[in-house]
């Protein structure tokens, strides 16, 4: 958990001490189960998604509601 | 005292739009203990109060000329400082003003200040924000309810005649219904989302707290409609198709505090007396909803708030190089909970668990929208509690987890983009009900609660 935390702090660009490292570890162990949840979900794999924005990294779509299926590759725009 | 009634004390010249104004200004000054303003605008409200009784005294006024509000701190006002309750911002002054303003100013409305929230909106009882918790005005050892706390509290207090606010996955309705006020989240698409400050951007709409259900359409009236800024935005439907049948969703039930559904349960008998057809059924995903919404608010704020590096706008720190001046900055300018969420969202768009956890909400979302779409085919409207437990005890320091139950009722009409009012069946418990209805039937939603407004004087 602690190198899961100090991964997802340099991803968020941000430094913690060593105490408020230990609360997040906490929380974290209470936060991720419960989102955890989301993967007991059963979907239809065929199904298409409407999906929001991507989000990621390499993402520049500015479409907020865009439809697309899952097993088609994503075309950056 | 309610919009109509201010707009006939106005238009009858009983009382003056600088008295008025005044007078809401002495208010807030006397119950500054509540904590529900940031800034309060002495200067620029007396102005306004000129430009809004120069229009009464020409009789061109309008619906909301002269008519006092106070408006949500991360809500752009130009000229005005816009904090987000948060460091980041403590000295952020926009150079513009929201879409939903310019329509206020438009028709000359007075801006008393801007109100107290959870840091960027992230929270449910107004305690995440740089500057203090919001007290609730009913009792003040109990929380106003977050994010929109300081509007919900300054409508409740008397402090202004109305309040804008914004809700990402309850933030209105949550403190409208600790407060004992109506709370409107619109349909997604129905205000322009232009000059909010953006959290969670496909959740979010800017909401409406307000005394009753007339002043609540007044303001939707004026707000409403396409903006070329916001892309999102749809023309205004007026859907006629309002029926009345009401569905009861009995999982929502499943949740909430007894009290809390006795009183629901009262109402509902109302509305069955009044020939209302009321039938249960079922929302089966509501379970899947609350860790849908947290990955997605917290993936989009994530994003959102990566634009905050201490170098274009927002507090900054030093630093030996770029990295480290933007490492400084973000996590000496943010608070424990939005540095929380960021890494939430971090987590559910890293390479490792997108699929898993991001895409999965992505399609509970879109199976939970498919899921209210068959439900208004058999039903009008939806009636389910508007929060799981009565207010709760300030300075419980609950841990985040815990926190982010208390929204399981309220997040899923986010998620479907529909609209949802949250009427006060207790003022003084701090009980509410919400109702949900098909997008775009704002009205038939406010209809229905007007009802309850003239057989219970609620």
């Amino acid at each position: 958990m602690k190198s899961l935390i100090l991964h997802l702090a340099n991803l968020s660009k941000l430094t913690f001490n060593k105490e408020e490292l230990k609360s997040l570890e906490d929380d974290f162990k209470e936060i991720l189960p419960l989102m955890q949840h989301v993967c007991d979900f059963k979907d239809n794999e065929n199904s298409i998604v409407e999906n929001t924005c991507d989000l990621r990294d390499d993402c520049v779509c500015e479409t907020n509601f865009s439809i697309r299926n899952p097993k088609v590759p994503r075309v950056i725009t | 005292m309610t919009i109509k009634q201010t707009r006939m004390l106005l238009d009858s010249r009983k009382i003056s739009v600088k008295e008025l104004t005044e007078e809401n200004l002495k208010k807030i000054e006397e119950n500054k203990s509540l904590n529900s303003f940031i800034t309060v605008c002495d200067n620029y409200a007396a102005e306004c109060a000129k430009d809004a009784q120069n229009l009464i005294d020409t009789g061109n006024q309008k619906p909301l000329t002269g008519i006092p509000f106070s408006i949500k701190d991360n809500i752009c006002t130009k000229g005005v400082l816009t904090t987000c309750a948060s460091k980041m911002l403590c000295d952020f002054v926009p150079q513009y003003s929201a879409t939903a303003i310019s329509y206020l100013e438009k028709q000359k409305y007075i801006l008393l200040g801007k109100n107290n929230m959870d840091e960027f909106g992230m929270g449910s009882t107004c305690e995440t924000s740089y500057f203090g918790a919001v007290l609730n005005p009913v009792n003040n050892s109990v929380s106003a309810g977050g994010s929109s706390g300081g509007s919900a509290a300054s409508v409740r207090a008397g402090l202004c005649a109305a309040a804008l606010g914004s809700d990402t996955g309850g933030s209105v309705r949550l403190p409208a219904a600790y407060c004992g006020v109506f709370g409107l989240l619109p349909t997604y698409g129905r205000i322009s989302r232009y000059g909010l400050i953006a959290f969670a951007s496909s959740l979010e709409q800017i909401g409406i707290l307000a005394n009753c259900t007339d002043d609540i359409k007044t303001i939707l009236n004026c707000l409403s409609g396409k903006d070329k800024n916001d892309q999102t935005t749809k023309p205004v439907e007026v859907l006629k198709k309002s029926g009345k049948r009401i569905g009861i969703p009995r999982q929502f039930f499943e949740k909430a505090d007894s009290k809390i559904n006795n009183k629901i349960f009262e109402i509902i008998k109302i509305y069955e007396k009044q020939g209302f057809e009321i039938k249960e059924c079922d929302l089966s995903d509501l379970d899947y909803a609350l860790p849908a919404y947290y990955l997605i608010s917290s993936a989009e704020a994530a994003s959102n708030l990566s634009r905050f590096d201490g170098v274009k706008y927002g507090f900054s720190t030093r630093g030996q190089s770029y990295d480290e001046l933007l490492k400084n900055s973000r996590s000496k300018g943010f608070g424990d909970e939005v540095k929380r969420r960021i890494m939430l969202g971090n987590y559910a768009l890293h390479s490792g668990a997108y699929d898993e956890y991001y895409l999965k909400a992505v399609k509970i979302r879109n199976a939970l929208k498919l899921h209210f779409s068959k439900l208004f085919e058999e039903v009008d409207f939806l009636i389910t509690p508007t929060s799981v437990s009565l207010p709760p005890k300030l300075g419980m320091n609950k841990a985040p987890a815990q926190v982010y139950q208390d929204d399981i009722l309220t997040v899923t009409q986010n998620l479907a983009g529909l609209p949802c009012l949250n009427v006060p069946c207790d003022r003084d418990l701090g009980i509410g009900m919400s109702i949900t209805g098909r997008a775009f039937d704002e009205y038939g939603i406010l209809s229905l609660a007007g009802l309850l407004e003239k057989e219970c004087a609620l």
